[in-house]
């Protein structure tokens, strides 16, 4: 397996589309950087965004993924490598240690500028280095389930165009679906109702210091079962970890152990399947 | 006979469709092997199985001595090269780096041997060129050159001059005969270009719905294929002893039919054969290409098969 993970890196390092995926993830670093010294100056704490490459990678990976898996079937250089004697899990798994290599990368590359343009414009990080070690090592974890998700994507489908735009589809559904559970697991539990007048009579949104607003339950508000499935839903969909780990300075504690636990799980459970399946698989 | 490859009752369904069904082939050591069939016979479908890119549905192969079964079979597969379909080269990549890839895939230690390769199928001065860039000929031997890496001494080529130029056509031919004489590389080439084949090959099989309907040696081929006069007379025993006389070479077909082969002169065998009291009902010449010999072959394997 080491022969075509070595083989598997030196197309890598060949890739245009590795490369402008790292120009990528540099570029969005520095805009974000500069964004943030545009309307908080040095008052801006580092830790905001210090781990934001687990939000970020999942994208450019998928492209990036979805080409280099693409042109393996698409060009059929898979191939070469089954008649060279090399057996189906070894392919499969080099892959898999290819895409998260590339995964690495990318996250290196926007650690690196982080560290470049960051510390120098905004200090260093405020959190302690336990925490940020821990949640740098469950961004690791995220990345892999990414990395088995997508891997499982590219050996399950043949048709290069049909792969790489299910890939980019997979990762915006995912995303999305973060988001909205996201949100619905951040609704109050109460909400003011009821006329909301400020001083001058005028109405405005619902703000408890204004006149004739009562505190109420909010419907939205997800309780009992639900809310624990949807924690679950949160804490399983590698985006929802991601917005939590990036997110790791303004809602301090996320959890913990459940996350890196579902990554493993994730990455065990798409490994395994993806394996046995494209071991099955007839290849053209 | 030493033989490279062989199968056994090989059978490969996809849901309901039967793409092989027993087929039987043997593929001697230093062979050029035709493998000749139309379109969908289930040429490509037995060089994926032997590729190891699919399993057979039943039946089994033996890839120097080794069956497709047994765990050494990827070993085995070491010491073959193969260009299925369209060649697997990487677009992006040049001819030196589609190479330096392979050479890694196979874990040999150095790059030794690329020029060499590059030079063989006349590919050393692309330079930078992409392989994307290349023409369809230049692609066909890359795809060729990556199987090379490696010293294979079987190699499976699937349709290779489909699609080229004469002269495309006339370098793969003058590729492989070279590969063949020079490095004694046993080569299995699936064509459904009959007269392309016919200039290489040493030996074939000929493959129709699934199943090798014939394997013949190009020499016993020639045989069956060469020109001759079929005569139709009243009593073959009669012009078998005519002929015997005559010292004639000839194949009695039935009562009445014989094939009578070499120059004769017709008109005194019909003399000799009149003064036997045998009349001569008809003579024509004839010469069977191996595209007759082809159809003729699927024409009975159909006939069989309708009864």
């Amino acid at each position: 397996m080491t022969k075509l993970i070595s083989a598997n890196f030196l197309r890598l390092r060949k890739s245009r589309v590795f490369w402008l995926a790292n120009g990528v993830m540099a570029a969005l670093v520095m805009l974000i950087c500069a964004d943030h010294y545009h309307y908080l100056g040095r008052e801006t704490i580092l830790d905001g965004f210090f781990l934001g490459y687990v939000l970020i990678v999942g994208f450019p990976l998928s492209v990036v993924c979805g080409l280099y898996l693409g042109t393996e079937y698409g060009d059929g250089t898979i191939r070469n490598k089954l008649i060279a004697g090399h057996t189906r899990w070894a392919v499969y798994l080099a892959n898999l240690v290819t895409v998260f290599g590339a995964a690495l990368a990318m996250s290196l590359v926007f650690e690196a500028v982080v560290c470049m343009v960051g510390i120098p414009l905004f200090g260093p990080l405020k959190s302690d280095w336990e925490f940020i070690l821990i949640m740098t090592g469950e961004s690791v974890l995220t990345i892999g389930a990414f990395s088995a998700v997508f891997t499982l994507t590219g050996h399950l489908i043949q048709n290069r165009a049909v792969m790489a735009v299910s890939m980019v589809l997979l990762t915006f559904f995912l995303f999305f679906a973060a988001i909205s559970v996201e949100e619905k697991l951040k609704a109050p539990e109460f909400i003011y109702m009821g006329p909301m007048y400020d001083q001058d009579n005028v109405v405005v949104a619902a703000q408890e210091e204004f006149q004739g607003a009562e505190l109420t339950a909010n419907p939205q508000y997800l309780s009992g079962k639900r809310r624990e499935l949807y924690v679950f839903l949160h804490d399983f969909n590698p985006f929802g970890q991601a917005l939590q780990i990036s997110n790791m300075f303004e809602s301090h504690p996320v959890h913990l152990w459940q996350m890196p636990l579902y990554s493993l799980l994730i990455i065990a459970a798409a490994t395994g399947g993806g394996g046995y399946l494209f071991g099955r698989k007839d290849i053209k | 006979m030493e033989y490279v490859l062989t199968t056994n009752a090989l059978c490969k369904s996809y849901k309901s469709f039967r793409a092989l069904s027993g087929l039987s082939m043997h593929v001697p050591k230093g062979a050029i092997y035709g493998f000749v069939g139309k379109n969908g016979a289930g040429k490509t479908t037995l060089i994926r199985l032997v590729c190891g890119l699919q399993s057979p549905t039943a039946g089994d192969y033996t890839l120097y001595g080794v069956k497709n079964t047994d765990r050494r079979i990827g070993r085995a597969r070491r010491r073959m090269g193969a260009v299925v379909e369209n060649p697997s080269i990487y677009p992006g990549m040049t001819a030196r780096e589609n190479l330096e890839q392979q050479y890694r895939i196979l874990g040999l230690p150095s790059l030794e041997g690329w020029q060499e390769i590059l030079e063989l199928v006349r590919l050393s001065d692309t330079g930078k060129k992409k392989a994307g860039d290349f023409s369809l000929g230049m692609r066909q031997r890359l795809g060729i050159a990556v199987a090379l890496v490696g010293d294979p001494d079987f190699m499976i080529l699937d349709e290779p001059v489909n699609g080229l130029d004469p002269q495309g056509i006339i370098e793969i031919r003058e590729l492989i005969l070279k590969l063949n004489r020079q490095r004694q590389i046993t080569f299995l080439i699936s064509s459904h270009i009959l007269g392309e084949l016919s200039k290489i090959a040493t030996d074939y099989g000929f493959i129709d719905n699934g199943c090798i309907l014939k394997e013949v040696r190009a020499s016993e081929l020639e045989q069956a294929c060469r020109r001759c006069v079929r005569m139709e007379v009243e009593d073959t025993q009669i012009l078998a002893r005519v002929l015997d006389n005559m010292g004639m070479e000839y194949k009695i077909l039935s009562r009445t039919r014989a094939d009578v082969y070499g120059r004769m002169i017709l008109s005194a065998v019909v003399v000799a054969l009149h003064e036997q009291g045998c009349e001569t009902l008809s003579a024509s010449e004839r010469e069977e290409s191996l595209e007759s010999y082809y159809i003729n072959l699927v024409g009975q394997g159909e006939g069989a098969a309708g009864k």
